[in-house]
């Protein structure tokens, strides 16, 4: 199996592109870590053995490099160093960030996409002063490959988690119905949004089950994606829809799948970077 | 491909799809981890019952209306339930929280009518809560102060 080098380096600039807008979308949480009381700190992870809060002046730094190491990866300068760079502070940063008595589980799959990515030949494509890129190669497919098992696998995780802790009864029982009722009447009475479609989908009980067994197929499958590109780009699709379900009937947000970065490995994503390129070039009368 | 180059795409493959895969080995519910993650949430029971804390603010009627989390703290919602939930165990801490919220609110128009602010801990039935409206079965108050003007 080959793919071009184009697809690999496409799904490298989505990727760390999403990181890097979460970082500074979050970035206001990310900061106020530097002089967070340590009453709430519980270190988790590759952190589980830090002992108190970084001191502000070093998770500052750590932020600075994230962030320069992530921009160098994005563009691809110095891919050697910078994608190992952004990789290791970007898992830091995010594990320190769930270190405060709350696991931000949107950002597992991020963190090791961009693991991957930093460990292959990402940056052969769409980068500044990068390799040459090779025709297409297995060198270019096995990361991405790669990136769709991780995906996958997350899902195939998830599932076996609601039958180890739920059994059959998290399909046939009122597990679901109860957790979407939960969650929504949390945010409700902390005064935050929830959804608006929460109230009219309770007084339907007899719908969870067959959602229930939808999600649960939709994630115990999920490998399956892995069989070839089609079955992949369904799979993709449907689980996409998942998550807009999710966010439509608990005001639950995955960004990372939500906006389909998740599942750029799956498909072709350099005729975008292509079309884009061409339009420009169109458009200032320079030849494709 | 080269030979090395296959032998380090074998290593990197083995390595993260054994990291993801490693949670099935573990407790779904007691070794959840970052970023390895048992994934255990929706996936507990809960019941049709449930209780939480939040902090309220009654008006002039007794009608009582909830404090978003920007004011007694973290904007990120499960961490302010999280302080909530500390805050509720510790008489101290939770009238300190009350107090410092009531203060925050009393310059605000949209708080106007509140007179006294509530840190409790009620009981709703789940799906009643939004089918009928019905207010909690129990509640319990942890620390209340006013509002003040």
């Amino acid at each position: 199996m080959t793919a071009p080098a184009t697809r690999l380096a496409a799904v490298r600039i989505a990727v760390v592109l999403f990181a890097l807008i979460s970082l500074v979308a979050e970035g206001g949480t990310y900061l106020g870590l530097g002089t967070r009381a340590a009453a709430t700190f519980e270190p988790v992870g590759v952190l589980r053995g830090l002992g108190q809060p970084l001191p502000a002046g070093a998770w500052y730094a750590l932020l600075t490099l994230l962030s320069g190491s992530g921009l160098l990866f994005l563009v691809g300068r110095w891919a050697r160093v910078s994608g190992p760079l952004f990789a290791l502070s970007l898992l830091v940063a995010t594990t320190y960030r769930s270190s405060w008595s709350m696991l931000f589980h949107s950002e597992n799959l991020v963190v090791m996409h961009v693991g991957v990515l930093a460990l292959s030949r990402s940056c052969d494509a769409y980068s500044w002063g990068g390799r040459a890129p090779r025709r297409d190669s297995a060198a270019y497919a096995w990361p991405l490959l790669l990136l769709g098992a991780i995906t996958t696998a997350t899902y195939f995780v998830a599932a076996v988690a609601k039958l180890r802790i739920g059994g059959l009864a998290w399909v046939t029982g009122d597990v679901l119905l109860h957790q979407v009722g939960w969650d929504n009447l949390r945010k409700a009475e902390l005064g935050v949004g929830f959804s608006p479609f929460a109230s009219t989908l309770l007084r339907w009980p007899q719908l969870f089950p067959p959602l229930a067994a939808g999600a649960l197929l939709l994630e115990l499958f999920a490998p399956l994606a892995l069989l070839g590109p089609r079955i992949g780009r369904v799979w993709a699709a449907c689980a996409w829809c998942l998550h807009l379900g999710i966010a439509a009937v608990m005001w639950i947000t995955f960004a990372y799948p939500l906006v389909g970065v998740a599942y750029a490995s799956f498909f072709p994503c350099e005729r975008v970077v292509e079309g884009a390129r061409a339009r420009w070039a169109a458009r200032r009368g320079l030849p494709e | 491909m080269s030979r090395r180059e296959r032998a380090w795409a074998l290593v990197v493959s083995a390595f993260f799809l054994g990291a993801v895969l490693w949670p099935l080995a573990l407790d779904p519910v007691a070794d959840d981890d970052f970023p390895l993650s048992t994934y255990p949430m929706f996936a507990k029971a809960r019941g049709g019952t449930g209780s939480l804390v939040h902090l309220v603010a009654l008006d002039g009627d007794g009608s009582a209306r909830p404090l978003g989390p920007r004011w007694f703290g973290d904007r990120q919602v499960m961490q302010a339930y999280r302080t909530l939930r500390r805050a509720a165990g510790k008489p101290k801490r939770a009238q300190a929280l009350c107090r410092d919220a009531a203060r925050r609110i009393a310059d605000e128009p949209a708080w106007a009518d509140a007179v006294e602010l509530q840190l409790r801990r009620d009981r709703y039935d789940i799906v009643s809560y939004f089918t009928t409206g019905a207010p909690p079965e129990t509640l319990r108050i942890a620390a209340r102060c006013e509002v003040p003007r």
